[in-house]
């Protein structure tokens, strides 16, 4: 069976897009992790971002303390007068968050692999 | 051949054109600010860049920090006439206040009368004494006598708004305004008006559990806002939403503890005590101002006739009773999706 020339250039070009889109997808894969991550912010600056898998004890400047245990993150200690930030528990859904807003701290859910709120309230 | 080259060119401009739409030239950006309404603002926003982001930031703050200058009821501050000043010359003279301080209290008037009452900005008297229990923090409730006289000083009629000289009179010298049930909300809606105006295609602004959110995200989705359950850990629900407010009021925000029981911050104008019938209350709508104040107002008013106020007033709305059941009116029914535990 002879394959025209025209025939193989069509598959050629169809092979090579094949290609290219499969390197686009994989490019746009890299560089998503998978789990929660959270980020830990003082004024508005951003002091470090923890795995949520990990467990450990984050001492956030002075002033707070938090710890990751059991995928999930939480304010142990802080030197304030209401204490709102270890109030609010536990925190590990993307979006969630905890202030402490005398301290001027903000610990917030990112990345993970379902699809996370823009913001959670309430 | 030559007909083969343009093919093959057309072929890889779809290509182009199929790839380009992921990568958008719009970024996400995210800037936290403390020091307003006494609470955390977060403003989300897609721009060009962070130059652009930061400069629509700024625009963002300076309304917002505006806002909450006029509607401080405690603090002044030089060279403006805000409540604090209003509220210090109650019973003495008309004082001439800026145009947005007319227009809440307007505004405020109105949700008196659709409320019946329970969104009343006049009850800074009452307001005052849970304050500054709350905040001594000492185990001690306002007095039952004390908390009775400053309830004789909160009759709306009393605020006398003249928006022909822009000046506002509090004809009972006892009497004192609380924006703080309506203000975050108004402040919103000041933002929402000047966003087409800076360099985001799309917003999110957070004031403290008093949402807007401005266009669509580059991929055409809403912003996707999470409801937390007063009941346990997660979610309530979630909703998407474009040139939609989210506001939540809830009974577990702001609290004090005498002898092992909560206080919280949400006072009924008619107990002068905080309202026990619900747990949180979320409005969705598109008025800011009107959420916010729906949010509080709802919060003390029985279901019947808190889902006719709602219904009213074009707002979806989700309430949670202290039995931790879970009431919806037909708008937040159609609008609320992947609800787990709703």
């Amino acid at each position: 069976m002879k394959i025209s020339k025209k025939t193989r250039n069509d598959i050629l070009l169809f092979f090579s897009l094949l290609v290219i889109a499969v390197i686009i997808l994989i490019a746009a894969s890299i560089g998503r992790k998978e789990g929660s991550y959270a980020e830990i912010y003082i004024d508005g600056e951003l002091y470090g971002v923890y795995s949520l898998n990990e467990e450990m004890t984050v001492d956030i400047g002075d002033t707070n303390r938090a710890v990751i245990k059991d995928g999930c993150i939480y304010m142990e200690s802080a030197e304030c007068p209401d204490k709102t930030c270890m109030k609010r528990g536990r925190i590990s859904k993307v979006g969630e968050s905890i202030v402490c807003l005398p301290n001027r701290v903000t610990i917030t859910i990112i990345n993970s692999k379902e699809k996370g709120n823009d913001v959670v309230i309430g | 051949m030559k007909s083969k080259i343009v093919s093959v060119l057309l072929l890889l401009c779809l290509c182009l054109l199929l790839v380009l739409p992921s990568c958008s030239s719009f970024a996400l950006y995210e800037k936290f600010y403390y020091d307003l309404f006494d609470t955390i603002t977060v403003i989300r926003g897609y721009a060009k860049s962070s130059s652009d982001f930061e400069e629509s930031c700024n625009t963002i703050y300076n309304e917002l920090q505006t806002c909450h200058k006029l509607f401080d009821a405690y603090n002044e501050y030089e060279g403006i006439n805000n409540i604090f000043s209003v509220n210090k010359n109650a019973g003495v003279s008309p004082l001439t206040v800026d145009g947005r301080i007319i227009e809440l209290l307007e505004f405020s008037k109105q949700m008196y009368e659709k409320t019946d009452g329970a969104l009343n900005v006049a009850m800074g008297a009452v307001l005052e004494l849970w304050r500054d229990c709350r905040e001594k923090n000492e185990n001690k409730l306002p007095y039952e006598d004390e908390l009775k006289e400053a309830a004789e000083h909160c009759d709306i009629n009393g605020l006398v708004v003249d928006k022909e000289s822009s000046s506002v009179y509090l004809e009972d010298r006892n009497m004192s305004l609380d924006m703080g049930a309506i203000a975050k909300g108004y402040a919103c809606d000041r933002v929402t008006a000047l966003l087409p105006s800076t360099k985001l295609t799309a917003a999110l602004v957070n004031l403290g559990g008093n949402v807007m959110t401005y266009g669509e995200k580059p991929d055409e989705s809403g912003w996707n806002i999470g409801v937390n359950s007063p009941l346990g850990e997660g979610n309530l629900f979630e909703v998407e939403c474009s040139d939609l407010c989210v506001i939540t009021s809830g009974d577990y925000q702001r609290y004090f503890v005498v002898d092992g029981k909560r206080y919280h911050h949400i006072i009924d104008p008619e107990t002068l005590y905080p309202g026990s019938l619900f747990c949180q209350v979320t409005v969705i709508c598109e008025n800011g101002a009107m959420g916010d104040a729906l949010s509080t107002a709802l919060f003390l008013t029985e279901l019947e006739k808190g889902m006719e106020i709602a219904d009213l007033s074009g707002a979806a709305v989700v309430w949670v009773a202290t039995d931790g059941t879970v009431y919806k009116n037909q708008r937040a029914e159609e609008l609320i999706f992947a609800g787990d535990e709703i």
